[in-house]
């Protein structure tokens, strides 16, 4: 069988078409093939590279928001507790004063209810000294009561 | 739809037309013979006349063309259609390219000397990959498949092994590398012997490493092939699905065998110029 046949030609031309690809492919293709395989590398690597700076960053923003977010939030519940304590405080000065109110209202009805009750005994009294002398005088049938003793009769019945 | 089945039928014509030959022929030895020997023609259809190569040239060596043809067009398509974003047939041409130095070149050379070298061994392995495969289709010949071709390449191998140990190295210092360092000299020259003929014999194995998987696959696709005709066309219900599956293994075979070809060339090489502690 041939295939086991020494044959120097094929060998000779096998480096020789081996050799003439080679030079080709090494002069005129390789270069131009190498040098764009290496642009899309570069531009890679610098697309991940950005992307990894925009990540870092995307992430120290997130950490700035967050943290914002955790000072807005501590500051919103100190607002929040300080408008409390406030409401607090004008709800007891409120309460305060309106208790105030309405013990300085209770004492003056408290006066005025007993002045106006004096002056009611007061008179009721002065009623039933009149009508004491009234019925004095319809029972003896005569006027007997002065003035004065009117008087007198009412200052009676006032110190009872 | 209709198309793809033509392809199919394309396809399973271009895979059993030696079957065809044969049936026509009727003789079992002179087709087998003349299917894998290195001849001066190319039975490229069926039951047309043999093709005659021009200018008296054999087959495998028509196939070597073939080969840098096709390589020689593929780069060239490709730098035509050189893009950022690459698509089409420049997707495959880098991706080779990639493969080689990412797995063979730049592991073992490093980047620096890798760079140097990676046209070299991409040509080496699209070379080899494509005659590996060029044999797979039907009527044509694996120039791989012939002693001739593989040895030259290892031989190449070999002097480059030579060439680039002793112009790195100086010639002293590269042979002084096959003498072990600290044993007593009969020992250290028995060492040497045993290395230096171990080069030619890794180189040698080379080629017939290649050599012998690409014959042997296509000798067993022929041979299952044959049996529809030596024993009975019964035959073929198990020949027919164990061609296929030699033929898969074929495929698979070729990038396999192009692949280990430059790897170890790459590592033969780098060994040569570099000290051996």
């Amino acid at each position: 069988m041939d295939l086991f046949k020494i044959d120097p030609g094929l060998a000779i031309w096998t480096w020789i078409v081996f050799g003439i690809t080679l030079t080709i492919l090494w002069k005129f293709a390789f270069p131009a093939l190498l040098t764009n395989i290496k642009t899309r590398e570069k531009t890679i690597a610098q697309a991940i590279n950005n992307a990894a700076q925009i990540e870092k960053r995307l992430s120290a923003i997130e950490e700035e928001q967050a943290e914002a977010i955790q000072l807005s939030k501590a500051q919103a519940s100190e607002i929040l507790r300080q408008t409390r304590n406030q409401a607090e405080n004008i709800r007891k000065e409120l309460l305060a004063k309106a208790e105030a109110e309405a013990q300085d209202i209770l004492a003056q009805a408290k006066i005025k209810i007993e002045g106006e009750r004096v002056a009611v005994i007061q008179s009721i009294k002065s009623d039933i000294a009149d009508f004491v002398c009234d019925a004095a005088e319809k029972v003896i049938a005569k006027s007997f009561v002065s003035k004065d003793d009117r008087i007198w009769v009412k200052k009676l019945v006032e110190t009872l | 739809m209709k198309n793809k089945y033509i392809a199919y039928l394309g396809l399973i014509y271009l895979l059993f037309s030696p079957v065809a030959v044969l049936a026509q022929e009727g003789n079992v030895s002179a087709v087998l013979s003349r299917e894998i020997s290195n001849g001066k023609t190319l039975d490229i259809f069926p039951f047309l006349p043999t093709v005659q190569l021009p200018l008296g040239i054999s087959a495998h060596f028509f196939m070597l063309l073939l080969s840098a043809g096709l390589i020689l067009s593929l780069f060239f398509y490709g730098k035509r259609h050189l893009a950022l974003k690459p698509r089409g047939l420049l997707v495959v041409l880098e991706n080779m390219i990639g493969f080689v130095q990412e797995d063979i070149v730049f592991p073992i050379m490093g980047e620096a000397k890798g760079e140097k070298w990676l046209p070299f061994f991409c040509t080496l392995f699209l070379f080899l990959l494509t005659s590996n495969l060029l044999g797979l289709i039907p009527c044509f010949k694996t120039a791989t498949g012939n002693i001739n071709v593989t040895s030259a390449l290892a031989a190449m191998i070999l002097i480059l092994v030579f060439s680039v140990g002793i112009k790195s190295l100086g010639t002293f210092r590269f042979f002084k590398n096959f003498f072990p360092a600290g044993v007593i000299l009969p020992i250290g020259i028995f060492v040497a012997f045993l290395e230096f003929t171990g080069l030619f014999l890794k180189t040698a194995i080379l080629s017939l490493r290649l050599f012998s998987n690409m014959f042997a696959g296509h000798l067993a696709i022929f041979s299952f092939l044959m049996l529809i005709f030596i024993l009975s066309p019964m035959a073929g219900i198990f020949a027919v699905p164990f061609t296929v599956f030699t033929y898969l293994l074929e495929v698979i075979v070729g990038f396999i065998q192009a692949f280990v070809f430059t790897l170890l060339s790459c590592i033969f090489i780098t060994m040569a110029s570099s000290v051996h502690e």
